[in-house]
């Protein structure tokens, strides 16, 4: 029952509306059903990470999966010999060129794995950036090792080595 | 550091939570493995011979419950990152998230048995008279 003495309820005016939000920080955002990644807004460097992590996995979803197919499944490990890497496996040109692409593409999906491993657990404002910066020196170090030894390796067809 | 595990071992969103951690314990094994192979190859110009006697550990039988374990490493996180892929692209495929969790096992199973036998042969070939 209501009072019809009570004062009546106050109603609020209409509210303006609110002024636009300054622009948030790029945010990396975690779904909470999937635990998958969401895409990010707000950083194109992001967006252009978080497609990059994609297409190089399905890259490697063939690749690798070939690659170690080809390695475990068809030849045994014992078979694969010093010998049998310099005189057959990559004394050709095409399995020495798949071979390194599918390096890159590793090491690459691999870098920008462990960068969102970082990002995830190590908070600290200046922890953080030396964090990165020896992981990207480690990247770094190894694409160039990586294709050292691609590149090194003497061909019997053809470095006359 | 005990923390840190503890965060990420700690029960949160079913399939998904699970899904999430594999996916980031078989990633770094992956790297730490895909950093010793750089260095195994180099060995093949750099010292062929300890490229041998390290290949003679691979093809132990101690060294081919590894490769089976690398190999099941890469074969989930290859399956589960498909599944993030069909996700990301395709939002609408996320209330079948826990779906295609279960899908990728049941491949991982189909395509994984085989494979750790196929490693693993040098173990039960004597059993059939062979």
């Amino acid at each position: 029952m209501s009072d019809p003495l009570a004062p009546a309820p106050v109603v609020a005016p209409p509210q303006p509306p609110a002024p636009p939000a300054p622009a948030a920080p790029p945010r990396i955002e975690i779904s909470r059903t999937t635990r998958a990644r969401v895409k990010p807004v707000g950083s194109r460097k992001e967006l252009i990470m978080w497609y990059l992590m994609r297409l190089s996995g399905l890259g490697l979803f063939v690749l690798a999966l070939a690659h170690f197919s080809i390695l475990h499944f068809i030849y045994d490990p014992a078979q694969q010999t010093s010998e049998f890497i310099a005189t057959q496996r990559w004394n050709q040109f095409f399995w020495r060129a798949i071979d390194w692409s599918l390096l890159m593409l590793v090491l690459l999906h691999a870098f920008l794995g462990i960068r969102t491993v970082i990002q995830d657990y190590v908070r600290g404002p200046r922890s953080r950036p030396i964090v990165l910066w020896t992981l990207y020196l480690i990247a770094g170090l190894l694409f160039v090792l990586g294709t050292v030894v691609v590149l090194t390796l003497p061909s019997p067809s053809g470095n006359p080595a | 550091m005990l923390r840190y595990l503890g965060y990420m071992f700690s029960y949160r969103g079913r399939e998904g939570s699970w899904a999430w951690l594999f996916h980031r314990i078989s990633g770094i094994g992956i790297w730490l493995f895909v950093v010793l192979h750089v260095v195994d190859i180099y060995l093949v110009g750099g010292d062929p011979k300890a490229y041998d006697t390290l290949l003679q550990f691979y093809s132990s039988i101690p060294g081919r419950f590894l490769e089976a374990i690398l190999g099941a490493a890469l074969l989930y996180h290859a399956l589960n990152g498909l599944r993030i892929i069909i996700i990301d692209l395709w939002p609408a495929m996320t209330v079948h998230h826990r779906k295609l969790w279960w899908s990728s096992w049941i491949i991982f199973v189909v395509v994984g048995v085989p494979g750790a036998l196929i490693i693993l042969r040098p173990l039960w070939r004597g059993w059939f008279g062979g």
